[in-house]
């Protein structure tokens, strides 16, 4: 007899309990649907980038979420990427994370710098070698390192550590006008 | 008066060349063929000498971090070269050149992960400087006439369930051989060293 009495309350609960479930499977999905997809890249793809330039210079930023010196630096170029975007120029973020997670890993950084708009990829662990050697001959690896290239694909900036907004805004505008 | 305005020219082109070179091209110096003997103190103020290990079939130097990712996720194949490598009579050492690592914490970590190889403590990066080392993990493989054999990474992978390519077991097993290096010069990602001056 209690159980009757009792059963529209547990029946309002039991419904309530259900939209909020529902409500909370609609926000992830909401969440999953604005989290970026990172894709993939090797080497073979990144020259056809470089190679292909439409007459705009090219910035490839490397970088790796464990890296704190690239970290630090990340927000400037998102501000290079944002100052520059109708321009001749193309902004691409090459990251090295690695293991099952690195995606997410880099996905979940990129929505605390409220994704920004421009190109992400992560260099495929195979192609790590290759990458190194086509990006420059001369680089050991050693990250955050950034490469300018200018309308003709010709490398015209090798720069290594951690730099800030005027340092490449000052390499970008040379090669520019070099390219003008 | 046009000899001086050529000369005038030339010398603006001079310092344009000049000025371009320093502003585009941070490249790495080019790569070290031999090193001079050298000594270092260990985590224990025990000094290390390139001289100690001259006797040695070959001398692995490895210059490792305790707070890079990468070259942490090599820390139980560092361990699993040693054992392999320190019986057949190659001498694996550890140097750490990072100015925010201390002698403590390198202490910690090796005590940590069971690196039963000494890390030496490379103050002021002078060594690192030296060996134009730029990253961790960063390896050097020398003979007894401290000559470069090998200069790169440990393998293909910073992921150990996806290597494929063992390139410094490859080379050591090579020159325990005493074959030539087929492979002297790998590459691969890694932190950069932090040096005083930077």
């Amino acid at each position: 007899m209690k159980l009757i009495r009792f059963l529209p309350v547990l029946l309002v609960f039991i419904f309530i309990s259900g939209c909020r479930e529902n409500e909370s499977k609609s926000n992830s999905s909401d969440d999953e649907k604005n989290r970026r997809k990172i894709e993939l890249i090797n080497a073979e793809d990144l020259e056809e980038i470089i190679n292909n330039r439409n007459g705009k210079t090219l910035l490839i930023n490397v970088w790796a979420t464990w890296c704190k010196p690239c970290i630090e630096e990340f927000p400037h170029l998102v501000k290079i990427a944002g100052d520059y975007k109708n321009r001749n120029f193309e902004f691409l973020s090459l990251n090295v994370d690695f293991g099952k997670k690195a995606d997410s890993l880099v996905a979940d950084f990129m929505e605390k710098q409220n994704n920004p708009d421009f190109p992400v990829y992560i260099v495929t662990e195979k192609s790590t070698e290759k990458v190194i050697e086509l990006l420059n001959k001369n680089w050991d690896g050693a990250i955050p390192a950034t490469f300018i290239y200018d309308n003709e694909a010709r490398q015209k900036s090798f720069i290594l550590g951690s730099q800030d907004y005027g340092f490449f805004k000052k390499n970008i505008d040379t090669v520019l006008n070099m390219s003008l | 008066m046009l000899y001086k305005i050529g000369s005038i020219l030339i010398m603006f082109i001079a310092v344009a060349l000049i000025s371009y070179n320093t502003l585009f091209s941070r490249e790495a110096a080019t790569k070290i063929k031999k090193v001079e003997n050298f000594s270092l103190k260990d985590v224990n103020g025990k000094v290390h000498s390139l001289s100690d290990y001259k006797d040695s079939k070959g001398i692995v130097l490895m210059f490792i971090a305790t707070q890079c990712p990468v070259s942490n996720a090599y820390n139980s194949r560092m361990v699993e070269l040693y054992n392999e490598y320190s019986k057949k009579n190659i001498a694996v050492i550890g140097i750490n050149s990072n100015k925010q690592e201390s002698i403590e914490e390198i202490k910690n970590h090796s005590a940590e992960n069971g690196f039963k190889f000494p890390v030496l403590k490379d103050v002021n990066n002078v060594i690192a400087d030296k060996f134009q080392a730029g990253h961790t993990p960063e390896i050097f493989v020398l003979n007894s006439n401290y000559e470069v054999l090998y200069h790169g990474r440990i393998d293909d992978s910073r992921d150990e369930s996806e290597v494929e390519k063992r390139d410094l077991a490859a080379a050591l097993n090579e020159i325990l051989s005493g074959k030539p290096v087929s492979n002297p010069e790998t590459k691969a990602f890694g932190c950069t060293i932090k040096r005083v001056n930077s």
